[in-house]
């Protein structure tokens, strides 16, 4: 029975120790450095908390972006009516998370090189009202020395799955001096149309637009 | 039992081991993130819903030409290539006002013109009397609010208009005070209008408002070469035509009271922008009264900048950020000069009454009176500067409540006669500025200030205080120097004069009048008459350790030497050790005081016997003198 026990204590002081990898992070689900090559290294003593390291929606680089403008009666571009234009997500990548007063983001720490490979997903959580409009998926990367005057580069999303209001979608994006830049803004360009013969627009988005939420995920690969 | 308990759970564990590493290294690289995040429809945009109504057309007001945003029209406009006209829409609903929000930077193109009218396509009404006071006070006057938002640009290569009923029954006079449109500026954003060929410069026209969202704001309308802003000139104390035909006989001006108080931005006109003041009086037997007159230009104007680069900041402010207040007590009109800028004069031609039905008209030309600076007119003379008062004027005259300051690097040359009204009442105390205001009275009992800090150079009649709070500014007084006393106010003969030119010359002395043909130096808050001295400073031996180096004055001997008399100074010297300041609190010096100079001494190293020290005199007798002295001390 002792000896039973023992072996019981230590597996479960094994398993416990791997279960306890995703606790401490908040949502983060998996954060773990598999390959620690030496082109890759951070010093002994360098804490990464990973918490800041993708900001989903940050109002300091929201304001780079312009969705589409909308009234009651639906989107409006050029000052006009009009079926279509895009839903923006912004994301800001900073493997480091210094954040300085002026709200620019170090990651100096990262060398230059790696390609990043994304996965997003995306999924309305109660409305289901907008997703469904979207045929077309564009993402835009930029690195930056500072957010101030990034211009965006948009590129097409060939394959992503849609499926009744959930869109996933896979980006790899290489650029040698990626990394050696402060900051990685990505945009997802959801682009939405309607056929307001059809779509009730104010009913269905003007008037529920405080209760309308999307469910971002985002997996990085680096 | 344990036994198959055990193997199951080893087998588990084994399994675990195995594959919780191979999980971790999904994605072959050397960092998996994932991360979730619920995010909002609202935070997705930065910018409220737009108007669900039309707000603005493009010539014609139909279906096909309307717009939800200005922004909309103005590209359609531009797109178009043609001369257009694009109208905001006014609420025609009594005590309603449309607001639009202009969210990104756009342009009014070249041949397009935007108007803000506040009824149909009215955007001006300079007849008759409407309303009393500003029309701000009253928001059912407003008709249109547009907010430029924060950080955004308006660039105008057309024209802008933002429309008002302008002119009352009394004083002020003007001014928007009936219906109107307001375009509110907020942080950080801008309008820019630009100069361009000949008949396609940009044009800004304000009879409604332009405000600031909040007292920070710091929003800036910059007008460049070739661009031009019209809007209302207002009068506070427009007289009577039989009183005004008085005045103007007793050499008077007969206004003392204006500013320019429709636009808070902060108004940069650059060599080549004109500003026209639009004045619109109204009198029970002259009626209307429409003058124009150009308050900045290269010539002809209040204020001419004469040089290429050249530039004049003018910003009004008032105590309440949305209403203006009919008097000018809280207002202020900072007005920064940049480069060179020279006084000119305001013309406007009067309708004084009506003889056998024909009117009887006036021209004025301020150039041949003493031109008033009103209450709240802060204006500067920056770095670089040089601001002057022609000889071609008969001069200016800063009213109670002005203020003339020259930085440090500007400078002001008076070529004709300046006073800085130190009271309300004449010299006599016969006669006060209050005598001849119809409505409202002067509004200030302030003694207009002069402050410099750069050069000023008077070259004619000066009544006022000269002050100073610096240790480099410079003062000259030519040969024409004199007092003034012959300025008036009213129709009463009584004078205003205060001694001439005045100020605090030296230290710890009452104020008292400067000389004509002299210059002086400012020396803290006072200033010093520049007379050139010979300075001769002797080293005398000195034998003893470094660090007991005994008081200074021990062992030199300073002297001054004028024209015609030798002081010795050596008596007030003093120091404690080798790196001490030498600070000299206070010397007399033949009636003079001089103060502020220092001398550090220096040792070379511990064990060298040699001392050297840097005695300038820059700040104090003004020439520009190191004189290097070298002690050496034996053991």
């Amino acid at each position: 029975m002792k000896h039973v026990t023992r072996k019981h204590i230590l597996l479960s002081l094994l398993l416990s120790g791997v279960a306890l990898c995703g606790v401490g992070f908040g949502t983060w689900h998996v954060v773990t450095r598999v390959n620690a090559s030496a082109d890759f290294s951070f010093g002994a003593d360098t804490v990464l908390d990973v918490s800041k390291a993708i900001i989903v929606k940050d109002s300091w680089i929201s304001k780079y972006f312009h969705p589409f403008e909308y009234n009651e009666n639906g989107i409006v571009a050029d000052g006009k009516s009009s079926n279509e234009g895009d839903l923006i997500v912004p994301i800001l990548i900073s493997l480091n998370t210094e954040k300085s007063s002026d709200g620019i983001y170090n990651n100096s720490q990262i060398e230059s090189g790696s390609p990043l490979n994304f996965t997003f997903t995306i999924s309305e959580v109660k409305t289901n009202s907008l997703l469904p409009h979207c045929n077309k998926l564009s993402y835009s990367v930029d690195a930056v020395d500072k957010i101030e005057g990034t211009e965006h580069k948009t590129a097409e999303v060939k394959d992503f799955t849609k499926d009744n209001g959930t869109i996933k979608a896979d980006i790899t994006f290489s650029d040698s001096n990626l990394l050696s830049n402060v900051a990685i803004v990505v945009g997802l360009y959801y682009h939405l149309s309607f056929d307001y013969s059809k779509y009730n627009f104010k009913a269905n988005v003007f008037d529920k637009r405080e209760d309308i939420d999307f469910k971002v995920r985002v997996f990085l690969n680096v | 039992m344990y036994k198959n308990s055990n193997r199951k759970l080893i087998i588990a564990s084994l399994i675990s081991l195995l594959v919780v590493p191979f999980s971790l290294s999904l994605g072959q690289g050397k960092w998996n993130i994932i991360k979730e995040d619920t995010v909002r429809f609202n935070d997705l945009f930065t910018e409220e819903p737009r108007s669900s109504t039309p707000v603005a057309y493009v010539d014609t007001n139909d279906a096909a030409h309307q717009y939800y945003t200005i922004e909309g029209a103005l590209k359609a406009a531009k797109d178009d290539g043609g001369s257009n006209t694009i109208y905001v829409i006014p609420s025609e609903t009594e005590g309603k006002c449309n607001t639009v929000s202009i969210i990104h930077d756009c342009e009014i193109a070249v041949g397009d013109t935007l108007i803000l009218p506040y009824s149909g396509t009215e955007y001006l009404d300079e007849t008759g009397t409407h309303g009393s006071g500003f029309a701000d006070n009253n928001t059912n006057n407003r008709k249109i609010q547009i907010s430029l938002n924060q950080n955004v640009k308006l660039t105008v290569n057309g024209g802008f208009i933002i429309g008002g009923v302008n002119g009352s029954g009394e004083n002020p006079m003007g001014q928007a005070s009936g219906a109107y449109c307001e375009l509110v500026m907020h942080k950080g954003s801008s309008i820019i209008v630009n100069g361009g060929n000949e008949g396609n410069n940009g044009k800004l026209m304000c009879f409604g408002f332009i405000k600031e969202a909040t007292a920070d704001a710091n929003t800036k309308i910059t007008f460049n070469s070739g661009s031009s802003l019209i809007t209302p000139i207002a009068f506070y104390d427009y007289s009577s035509g039989t009183k005004m035909t008085y005045m103007v006989a007793n050499e008077v001006f007969p206004f003392k009271q204006y500013d320019v108080p429709s636009i808070r931005s902060e108004m940069v006109f650059k060599h080549g922008s004109i500003l026209t003041g639009k004045l619109h009086l109204y009198g029970g037997n002259v009626k209307d009264i429409n003058v124009q007159a150009n308050l900045v230009a290269t010539e002809g104007a209040f204020l001419n900048l004469t040089s290429s680069k050249s530039q004049i900041s003018w910003k009004f402010k008032d105590r309440d950020l949305e209403t203006t207040t009919s008097t000018m007590a809280s207002h202020q009109s900072i007005i920064e000069i940049s480069g060179t800028c020279q006084l000119g004069g305001i013309k406007v031609s009067l309708k004084l009454g009506e003889i056998f039905g024909k009117p009887v008209e006036k021209d004025i030309d301020s150039k041949n009176y003493y031109l008033p600076i009103p209450c709240g007119f802060d204006v500067s003379v920056q770095s670089g500067g040089i601001f002057t008062v022609p000889s071609s004027l008969k001069g200016a005259k800063f009213m109670p409540g002005s203020s003339l300051t020259v930085e440090n690097g500007g400078a002001v040359a008076m070529d004709s006669g300046v006073l800085f009204y130190q009271s309300k009442t004449s010299s006599d105390g016969s006669s006060s500025l209050d005598d001849y205001d119809d409505g409202n009275k002067y509004p200030s009992s302030s003694p207009a200030t002069f402050e410099n800090y750069g050069v000023v150079y008077i070259n004619s009649g000066f009544e006022g205080v000269i002050q100073t709070n610096s240790s480099t500014a410079l003062l000259y007084l030519s040969n024409n120097y004199s007092s003034i006393s012959d300025s008036k106010e009213g129709n009463s003969d009584a004078t205003y004069s205060w001694g001439g030119a005045k100020g605090l010359i030296n230290k710890n002395e009452a104020i008292s009048s400067f000389e004509k043909q002299s210059k002086y130096n400012s020396s803290s808050d006072h200033w010093l008459p520049i007379t050139k001295y010979t300075i001769k400073i002797n080293a005398v031996s000195y034998s003893g350790a470094l660090h007991y180096f005994p008081k200074f004055n021990s062992f030199f001997t300073y002297s001054l030497k004028s024209n015609d008399f030798e002081h010795k100074l050596d008596d007030l010297c003093q120091t404690t050790s080798s790196n001490a300041l030498w600070n000299p609190s206070t010397i007399s010096l033949n009636g003079a005081v001089f103060e502020g100079d220092y001398m550090k001494i220096v040792p070379v190293n511990d064990e060298c016997r040699e001392i050297s020290a840097n005695f300038s005199f820059e700040n104090w007798v003004k020439i520009t003198q190191n004189i290097e002295i070298t002690v050496t001390a034996k053991k």
